[in-house]
């Protein structure tokens, strides 16, 4: 009897077969390898590289679920054979800011580039999660409030900005708020200072550039965001094996809220509130081993319109319809090919439209630029001891320029009043080339030497002004130890003359390349000695020899027989030196940055004595510190910037044909706006779903409500100044969804 | 395009500043409100040909000093106002200090405001001379600086652009009417109202060279400054057609000026004195 019920009953037990898939919860990722446990039952399977399980012989009937992988938290579910769950979403003990970030490593081939990857400028408090103003935290970068990166004391226009390496003409939409490529299509950006290598030029202070990247192509992805001034989306994955593509846009309304503050200013009225868009499109083929297509897509526009219906202070005349509109795009087909393992050829053209419209009333500034431009680059490594690098870098633009403006008189940073400037009305039709080729070489004495040496050379012709120029480079490295590395770089550099520098109508036909020799050395420390945790302090000094700057002349010349006004000439010139500190600090689930620059930055010209430029800021310290626990960072920037220089007002004449002042300048550049001051708060908190991740922020600029002066206004007969200040505290919030 | 984008930015910081400067409608110590000049023989033409004289007159006023004004008289030829130089003749070759200074006691005009006594200036017959062609055609100036001063020390220092051009057609001094609230003559401090002028002249067209010789034909645009001695204005410079909105003040008597300028030298004044 007592066999037959036992008989019985091992019969009810009917084995039952589970399958299913683990999956990262928020994120979707697949989780290979891990072990998942039916208990009580002590029975287990370990996930396949689709993070798939397969348990046999689970009896019937109740049991539980449990996978306790590290870095995980653990994952405890009761459930029934009769309808057992199929998908295990298994949580992370600690998430990142993003979770979709891309993870790469920095590729630079010298010292004097700093390269920063997704996962560095999207993590870097203070920064806004964008790759160009985390550059703006890097040592010798100026504090501006523009659109603008000013680097190691060179002026604005010293800096060129690329994308692909390829030339853009701005990098941020206005005011800086954010930089003209959706930042997670971003895989890095580089940002390179005094002694910059040969495949670069026409910038004569150094430039930054956005790479894009390549888009996922493991499943679908998604990630959408809205904030109080600007919302976004972004979708990425494969099209086949071989194929994959990524498409992101972004608009901002920013306008319709600064129109609701000014909402109760007098005299001043948005018609078109300020918006900016862009769209990044990226499509990327393998097409086999040794080739690699992609093609990109970048687009971006900057769109204002005001009415002043109260004029300006100091120009009373001034007043109207002001309208600015700011765009470009971009598309840009690369070809990669290796050879072998150890050459390949990089070829890139990027062709595109530049328009800028800027119109007061019935005086306009209309610019259509139609460019080309193309890379192309051979490398080769001809032995252990021996690489080269040589390609050409090449700029064609065909303008249509058409202009009625006054050529107002503008020297050490303070501006005569528009309406007093002497009238050019012109159209222009001109076509530019800028042609250039280049050769790196790596050299190491033997395999094992600690020195690198790298002789460079770039030949460039700029079109315009006829100017074939030799610019010699290079940089010298030695490995005293696996964490010391000491750093020496030098290099001629030219930029071309602005469009209105040379123009002959606005500017000096005769007007020659501005040119600079850059000198700096350093060395890097790693104390972490193979640590996660510890310092690393980057260090070094630089020197730059600014020489035929373009400045403002009042002269009059004879050109073609006849006297006329030289506009600009050559006779500027520069000393730059500094020394810039970098110190960064990890332990556990803190990060600590100082980066600290000190530097002097004159200019001189005729008559004018040897005085500080407008960017010579002595002290720039910025402190940034993060700590992350669970769903939670907490983040914080401290800036302190010595005051930008200014040309005082020392008097005014009345120019009674056009009812202004023009004021008369002291000593040029020679009293300082007060020191800059912010600190910045952060707080972001992560909400992670089963298939997607939500993401909140609160953010406070200038927690402190510091009064930083950004530049002296006069009254209408200069008799009077009051400083315009920078952002008051400034809490914004928003969120972002990805999948 | 970067400075393009400085400029914006200094231009919108500059047009949401929030200024407490005194206000430059306002007549109240010296001020100087226009320098005319006409052809002598011809006043309304307010371009020149080499060796022509033109007539200067300068309007200053000093509502609350009602001091004597003088004013002293240099010429020269422009050393590059609009290129960045001072304007000043002193260190200009052909600086012509001979013209005898100018007085006006404003405590005997009505309202303190007024036209100092005109004087002659003769432009050298060399101003066009090694200039090119389009600088010939848009114009050379001849400058007229003058700095008038008052017994306190107050003093400023202003010029006057004698354009000398080889354009057949010659700029004209814009007209100006009376000066009208509401639309009608007034002879009592008004209340709030619009202020405007009976009539102007209309814009003028003209031609403009480019340094490649294109020719651009353009339009003057007329702007009317006004000034007052009491009250407030809504805005300093109306375009023509347009009026400004007054608010009065206290003191119960008012000196209204409006110059119209063409933005090429033309220039005339209006001056209203209640009650």
């Amino acid at each position: 009897m007592w066999f037959i019920l036992l008989l019985t009953g091992m019969l009810s037990v009917e084995a039952k077969t589970l399958e299913g898939q683990l999956i990262e919860k928020g994120t979707r990722k697949k989780l290979s390898d891990v072990k998942v446990f039916v208990l009580p039952h002590k029975l287990s399977a370990l996930t396949d590289v689709d993070g798939k399980f397969v348990i046999n012989d689970v009896p019937e009937g109740e049991f539980q679920w449990v996978v306790n992988q590290s870095g995980y938290i653990k994952y405890e579910q009761t459930d029934n054979t009769a309808n057992p769950i199929s998908q295990i979403y298994l949580e992370k003990i600690a998430y990142k800011i993003y979770e979709t970030t891309v993870t790469s490593k920095a590729k630079k081939r010298d010292d004097a580039t700093q390269t920063l990857t997704q996962e560095d400028f999207l993590m870097m408090p203070g920064a806004g999660y964008d790759p160009v103003k985390a550059v703006q935290n890097l040592t010798g970068v100026a504090q501006t409030q523009g659109a603008q990166i000013v680097i190691q004391g060179s002026a604005p226009d010293d800096t060129g900005y690329m994308v692909n390496q390829h030339q853009i003409p701005l990098v941020f939409h206005f005011g800086g708020l954010s930089s003209v490529v959706m930042p997670n299509a971003v895989e890095s950006v580089d940002y390179l200072s005094a002694g910059y290598g040969p495949e670069y030029g026409r910038a004569i202070g150094g430039l930054v550039g956005l790479n894009t990247r390549s888009p996922k192509t493991d499943r679908l992805h998604g990630l959408a965001y809205l904030d109080i001034f600007n919302s976004g989306a972004m979708v990425e994955g494969p099209i086949n094996s071989k194929q994959s593509f990524l498409f992101a846009a972004r608009k901002s309304y920013i306008g319709t809220v600064l129109a609701k503050v000014l909402e109760d200013e007098e005299g001043f009225n948005f018609t078109v509130a300020p918006t900016f868009s862009d769209v990044t499109g990226i499509y990327e083929y393998k097409i086999n081993e040794n080739n690699r297509f992609k093609f990109d897509v970048l687009g971006s526009q900057d769109e204002m319109k005001f009415l002043i219906s109260k004029p300006v202070s100091n120009d009373p005349n001034l007043r109207g319809d002001f309208y600015n509109r700011t765009e470009f795009f971009r598309l840009i087909p690369r070809f990669v090919h290796d050879f072998d393992a150890k050459s390949s050829l990089d070829t890139s053209v990027a062709t595109g439209m530049d328009r800028i419209i800027v119109r007061l009333n019935n005086q306009y500034l209309d610019i259509k630029a139609k460019r080309i431009t193309t890379r192309a680059e051979y490398r080769r490594e001809v032995s252990p001891r021996y690489k080269f690098f040589t390609g050409i870098d090449t700029q064609s633009s065909w303008n249509e320029v058409e202009v009625n403006l006054p050529k107002v008189y503008n020297n050490g940073g303070v501006s005569d009043p528009f309406s007093s400037g002497s009238r050019a009305v012109t159209k222009i039709e001109s076509n530019h080339g800028l042609y250039a080729a280049y050769i790196r070489n790596e050299i190491k004495p033997s395999e094992e030497s600690k020195w690198t040496f790298s002789p460079n050379l770039r030949l460039e012709t700029f079109e315009k002004t006829k100017d074939n120029l030799v610019s010699p480079r290079g940089n010298v490295r030695y490995a005293l130890s696996e964490s010391l590395n000491l750093r020496l770089a030098s290099g001629l550099y030219y930029q071309p003359a602005q469009p209105q520098e040379s123009d002959k109508n606005f500017g000096n036909e005769d007007i020659k390349p501005p040119k600079a020799i850059h000198v700096s050395t350093g060395f890097s420390k790693d104390f972490k000695g193979g640590s996660s945790d510890g310092f690393l302090w980057n260090s070094g000094v630089f020197y730059k020899k600014l020489d035929d700057l373009i400045i403002p002349s009042s002269k009059l010349v004879s050109r073609n027989g006849s006297l006329t006004a030289e506009n600009y000439s050559n006779a500027g010139e520069g000393r730059i030196y500094g020394l810039e500190n970098q110190v960064k600090y990890h332990y556990h689930d803190y990060t600590l940055t100082l980066a600290y620059t000190i530097l002097k930055s004159t200019r001189e010209e005729p008559g004018v004595s040897r005085h500080s430029s407008q960017y010579d800021q002595t002290h720039n310290v910025n402190l940034i510190g993060a700590y992350e626990r669970g769903k939670w960072t907490y983040s914080t920037r401290f800036r302190y910037v010595t005051g930008n220089p200014y040309t005082p007002v020392s008097g005014a004449t009345y120019d009674a044909d056009n009812n202004v002042y023009i004021p008369i300048r002291g000593p040029i550049y020679s009293t300082r706006l007060n020191d800059f001051i912010q600190l910045d708060l952060r707080v972001d908190r992560k909400f992670v779903f089963d298939k997607w991740l939500l993401f909140a922020y609160l953010d406070i600029q200038n927690a402190t409500n510091h009064k930083n002066e950004q530049q002296i206004n006069y009254s209408y007969d200069y008799s009077q100044t009051q400083a315009t200040t920078g952002l008051p505290i400034l809490p914004t919030f928003g969120f972002r969804g990805e999948f | 395009m970067k400075t393009l984008c400085l400029l914006i930015t200094i231009f919108l910081l500059n047009s949401c500043g929030e200024d407490t400067f005194k206000k430059a409608f306002k007549l109240q110590s010296l001020r100087v409100l226009a320098v005319t000049a006409g052809k002598n023989g011809a006043l309304t033409q307010a371009e020149f040909d080499p060796g022509d004289t033109a007539v200067v007159t300068v309007y200053v006023s000093d509502v609350e000093f009602a001091q004597t004004v003088t004013g002293v008289i240099e010429t020269c030829s422009d050393p590059g106002v609009s290129y960045g130089k001072e304007a000043s003749c002193e260190n200009v070759a052909d600086r012509n200090t001979s013209i005898a200074n100018i007085t006006l006691n404003t405590a005997s005009v009505s309202g303190r405001t007024g036209a100092m006594p005109s004087f002659n200036v003769t432009i050298p017959n060399t101003v066009l001379l090694g200039r090119s062609t389009a600088d010939q055609f848009n114009g050379v100036n001849y400058l007229v600086t003058i700095r008038v001063s008052t017994p306190d020390g107050q003093a400023i220092r202003t010029f006057k652009r004698l354009t000398v051009t080889t354009r057949t057609t010659k700029n004209t001094n814009p007209t100006l009417g009376t000066i009208l609230f509401n639309g009608n003559a007034f002879t009592s401090y008004p209340g709030e109202g619009d202020l405007s002028l009976s009539t102007t002249s209309t814009e003028e067209s003209y031609q403009f060279q480019s340094a490649g010789g294109e020719i651009t034909n353009l339009t003057e645009q007329l702007n009317i400054a006004w000034y007052i001695s009491d009250g407030e204005l809504s805005l300093p410079v109306t375009k023509r057609g347009e009026v400004t909105r007054f608010k009065p003040g206290e003191k119960g008597t008012l000196t209204v000026v409006a110059v119209i300028r063409d933005g090429r030298g033309g220039m005339e004044v209006a001056v209203k004195r209640v009650p």
